[in-house]
């Protein structure tokens, strides 16, 4: 008779403080060139909203990490950046009273990618969000591939428009392929401090983008990036560290 | 209490060397008792000799499961590095317990609001603080912070210091406490924001429950909302580590 599993093999759950250090490990793999996540920060995360924070665990080993707070849509809407909102990562701003679940982190392990890993992450979040009864999902993102791609698109905002259309090859990952999605733009370079900081210095011009998502929502007209307020950190040519 | 038992009064460097000596058995005696009480103890700070030689003064919490936490001090007083030698430690971070995340911050480093609203950020909502002044002075200095420290975060700061005079040990001679346990000043704390506290420079127990729910309370209901109404968007502490 065929062997049979009893066990599952590959689990979403929450997490707990004993999964930490494999969480500080997870963040070194996966953002090879940044500083990791410190442990402070990850217990700050568990302790502020401990329903929000996801592993995947495959074959005994956590592969995937999400982490995830609630903002005020005031917060969510507003030009803002990633250090701003989670507090520098500690989600020490985590407001249970706010109506957006907002995503901090996901992160897969290299060696275990297009497992639909990053997907049943975001399926947990999207659980979360309905449990909750909140009105979507936010989150700041990278927006990958703009860098080979500036010339030909321009400015950020373009190149965004377009990978919604999906016309340039897709490496520009958005997660949530389901359900529509709305997107704005950063000024930000780079959204967090934590990865401004061992980060080579990026060319002349090139912006981070902020995606922001609203599950089960009819794909509208991506935001138009607010008013300005703050200097384009790449237009002023000097990054501070 | 240990030097005042020596022969002969010790050099204050050689006192402290001294001291370090008794770490492991300090260090056994206390992880007995948590377990044997099945009690959370945070056991004042100790010099201690780290691997490399070095002496810092070092805060250790005794957990009822037997696992025994150090935390460096970060910041030595002119006093300590002058007469002792004593170097500051690097990292900062919370302690996790059975009753959540708590923090120690040994005596001066409490007069840094940095590392209150790190170890808060971190989650810890009640702050330990052992520390030793020798005047009133010195006292009110760690005593002032403590209570801003607990109304800036919204957090419940323990205080826990020397009092009385030890013969025999010099640079340690005289002490003046009066230890508390402070809470943030609103509704549902008591009226001056004291929790409970000794009497002047007495030796005693000083009791009080600390309702962690209450924090939460004051954190999103509060008169007013200290830890919550930063203006991240203006300032923000950036560590070395990255945190
Ligand atoms: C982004 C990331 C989490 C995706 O994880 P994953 O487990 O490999 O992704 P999944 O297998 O769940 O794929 C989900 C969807 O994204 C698509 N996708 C994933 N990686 C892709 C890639 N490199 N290029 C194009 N599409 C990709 C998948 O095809 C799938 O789309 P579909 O449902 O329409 O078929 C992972 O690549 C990662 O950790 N990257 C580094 C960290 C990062 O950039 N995080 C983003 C926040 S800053």
């Amino acid at each position: 008779m065929a062997e049979k599993r009893s066990t599952p093999k590959i689990e979403v759950r929450t997490a707990t403080t004993k999964d930490v250090n494999a969480i500080i490990a997870l963040s070194a793999k996966v953002f090879k060139d940044e500083a990791p996540y410190t442990r402070g920060m990850i217990m700050g995360q568990l302790s502020a909203f401990p329903e929000g924070q996801f592993v995947v665990v495959y074959e005994d080993e956590i592969v995937g990490y999400a982490a995830t707070m609630v903002l005020p849509e005031a917060k969510v809407m507003k030009q803002h950046s990633w250090a701003e909102v989670t507090g520098g990562g500690y989600a020490a701003m985590h407001d249970r009273k706010g109506d957006w679940l907002y995503g901090i982190e996901v992160c897969v392990d290299p060696d275990r990618r297009r497992l639909r890993i990053g997907k049943r992450l975001y399926d947990a979040r999207r659980r979360l969000c309905q449990d909750m009864d909140l009105k979507g999902i936010a989150f700041g993102g990278r927006l990958p591939g703009y860098k080979r791609h500036a010339k030909k698109y321009g400015t950020p905002e373009a190149y965004l428009e377009a990978v919604r259309k999906n016309e340039p090859h897709r490496s520009g990952r958005l997660l949530p392929s389901e359900g529509g999605l709305r997107a704005g733009v950063s000024p930000e370079e780079l959204l967090s401090d934590r990865h401004r900081l061992r980060r080579p210095r990026r060319p002349h011009g090139l912006a981070e983008p902020l995606l922001r998502s609203r599950t089960g929502q009819a794909a509208g007209q991506p935001l138009q990036p607010r008013h300005r307020t703050h200097r384009h950190r790449a237009d002023a040519g000097a990054q501070d560290v | 209490m240990l030097l005042s038992a020596e022969p002969e009064e010790l050099k204050p460097e050689a006192a402290i060397a001294r001291l370090t000596e008794h770490t492991p058995e300090f260090v056994e005696l206390m992880t007995a008792m948590a377990i044997r009480r099945n009690i959370n103890i945070i056991g004042g700070s100790h010099a201690t000799r780290t691997e490399d030689g070095e002496i810092q003064n070092v805060g250790y919490a005794f957990l009822r499961d037997g696992s025994v936490h150090a935390r460096e001090k970060i910041h030595p007083t002119p006093n300590e590095r002058q007469y002792w030698h004593i170097q500051g430690g690097d990292p900062i971070d919370v302690i996790e317990t059975d009753c959540g995340p708590v923090g120690i911050m040994i005596c001066y480093d409490s007069e840094f609001p940095e590392i209150a609203r790190r170890l808060c950020d971190q989650g810890a909502r009640i702050l330990f603080v052992p520390f030793n002044t020798d005047t009133r002075h010195g006292y009110l200095r760690v005593r002032y912070c403590c209570q801003a420290r607990a109304i800036e975060n919204q957090c419940y700061v323990v205080t826990s210091g020397m009092t009385g005079n030890l013969a025999n040990v010099d640079n340690l001679d005289i002490e003046y406490a009066q230890s508390g346990i402070f809470t943030p000043c609103d509704f549902p704390f008591a009226r001056d924001g004291i929790a409970a506290e000794t009497s002047e420079n007495v030796e005693m127990v000083a009791v009080a429950d600390l309702n962690l729910s209450t924090l939460a309370w004051a954190r999103y209901e509060g008169s007013v909302r200290n830890f919550r109404d930063r203006r991240l968007d203006l300032y923000r502490t950036k560590w070395s580590d990255g945190g």
